[in-house]
């Protein structure tokens, strides 16, 4: 039973001083939600996210059949880049098309902005201010979908420079979302391009979660090559077990141009510890890059080896995804 | 290394029409493919024993078991699954091979076979 503000307060009235603490909280879990460390659904099962980032913003057309693949491939979530601005900007009718996509394939959408990529350090970055107007801009695509929708703020939201302003700036984000009444799972990515080099995200992420009137904040570690050793991996994701808080891989590869990482220990330690992880990426990556692709031409008849790793490895996204219980 | 793993279609096949199922068998199968995956083991998918389709309906049986497998299995890549049609040599009809090897293909078109007679 849904327990209104309103109905709580007269069964409080009601009761009898002393007859029992009745705890009333102050919001209601709307659709997926945080307990704690994890991350549960609207029926309370617990859900851990598994699957790719999907570059829906620059690859309208083949977002369809890909997230087929993946389906395929037992993923249970795709994280689907968007831009509000930054590239061409993603509409809510397009959005709306998106989520009707993954719910169709029996997919968490986890929906994030990329416009946010390095602020402060790359050219034409938007803040993360600006990414939560864009949230607000395409609600009508997104309100009623919390039970299927979570929604990740914005990517990467600082590269290197004037990290300490992350956590101000992103209290600020979420409380402008759920002012515009955006009650969804909101995810955060870490600054320093997503990977927390300095911890700001690591030792502020309690605070964060206090400031969301609804705590339904996840919070998300993009491991790339400050992550090449096991202890590394194990120590980041342990601080946010012991202090009881929700984390995600949301972005992890095999390598990157400054390092190997070591992908082996990420999803061992994620799956140990039960938080989700996504992948980066399906396909699309420049030439630079393409060594994240996992399959070749977003054909998923050719895995490349770290689509075959990701997927179809030790603790990959095949053997350990269950399909989200709302489905 | 590979995992052999035969399995006895009687076990899922709901007569009278074999494209229907027994999905609580076939999801056993699905947990073998995924334990495979866990330890990184490519795994071979072995009819055994092979029936033999005498009549043209046992036939079109033995094609649309296999046809069923291809489908289900549709998605997972040719470096972790391939399929043994048949076995040890029982099946000596080429015709209802050649039918079965291209249902199979029709959908996965990359798929490992292993040749027919040699899987044992």
């Amino acid at each position: 039973m849904k327990i209104t503000a309103k109905l709580a307060l007269t069964l409080a009235a009601a009761l009898p001083l002393g007859a029992g603490a009745l705890a009333v909280p102050a919001y209601a879990a709307t659709g997926i939600h945080v307990s704690g460390q994890a991350v549960l659904e609207s029926n309370g099962a617990s859900f851990m996210m598994r699957g790719t980032n999907q570059p829906h913003a620059w690859f309208p057309g083949n977002t369809a059949t890909a997230l087929g693949w993946q389906k395929g491939w037992r993923a249970n979530t795709v994280r689907v880049v968007l831009s509000g601005g930054r590239w061409t900007k993603n509409s809510a009718s397009d959005v709306a098309n998106v989520i009707a996509i993954c719910k169709s394939n029996k997919l968490i959408c986890l929906l994030e902005d990329h416009d946010t990529t390095g602020y402060g350090e790359a050219s034409g970055a938007y803040s993360l201010s600006s990414a939560a107007d864009y949230w607000i801009s395409i609600k009508s695509a997104l309100q009623g979908q919390e039970n299927y929708v979570i929604i990740n703020i914005g990517n990467e939201p600082y590269g290197n420079s004037n990290v300490s302003n992350w956590t101000a700036d992103t209290k600020a984000a979420v409380s402008k979302l759920r002012n515009a009444g955006l009650d969804h799972a909101l995810v955060v990515d870490a600054p320093n391009w997503g990977q927390d080099n300095n911890g700001v995200m690591k030792n502020n992420a309690a605070s964060v979660q206090s400031a969301d009137p609804r705590h339904n904040v996840i919070f998300s570690v993009h491991m790339y090559s400050q992550y090449g050793s096991s202890s590394t991996i194990s120590s980041y994701v342990n601080t946010f077990k012991n202090n009881n808080l929700p984390l995600i891989i949301g972005e992890f590869g095999p390598y990157d141009a400054y390092g190997d990482i070591n992908e082996d220990a990420i999803l061992s330690v994620a799956h140990n510890a039960g938080y989700g992880l996504l992948g980066w990426s399906w396909s699309g990556n420049s030439s630079d890059l393409s060594y994240l692709d996992q399959v070749a031409g977003f054909d998923g008849n050719k895995p490349t080896t770290w689509g075959n790793r990701v997927w179809f490895g030790a603790d990959g996204i095949y053997s350990t995804s269950s399909e989200a219980a709302i489905y | 290394m590979i995992v052999r793993l035969p399995v006895d279609c009687r076990l899922w096949s709901v007569e009278p029409d074999a494209r229907d199922s027994d999905e609580e068998i076939l999801t056993r199968i699905d947990n073998a493919v995924i334990a495979c995956c866990q330890r990184g083991l490519p795994l071979l998918l072995s009819l055994h024993p092979t029936p033999v389709p005498a009549d043209r309906r046992t036939q079109d049986a033995f094609v649309a078991v296999w046809e069923r497998i291809a489908l289900r299995y549709r998605y997972v890549p040719n470096t972790v699954l391939s399929f043994g049609l048949v076995d040890e040599m029982r099946m000596t009809q080429d015709q209802v091979i050649r039918r079965t090897v291209a249902a199979v293909l029709a959908v996965t078109p990359d798929r490992p076979l292993t040749d027919p007679g040699s899987d044992s």
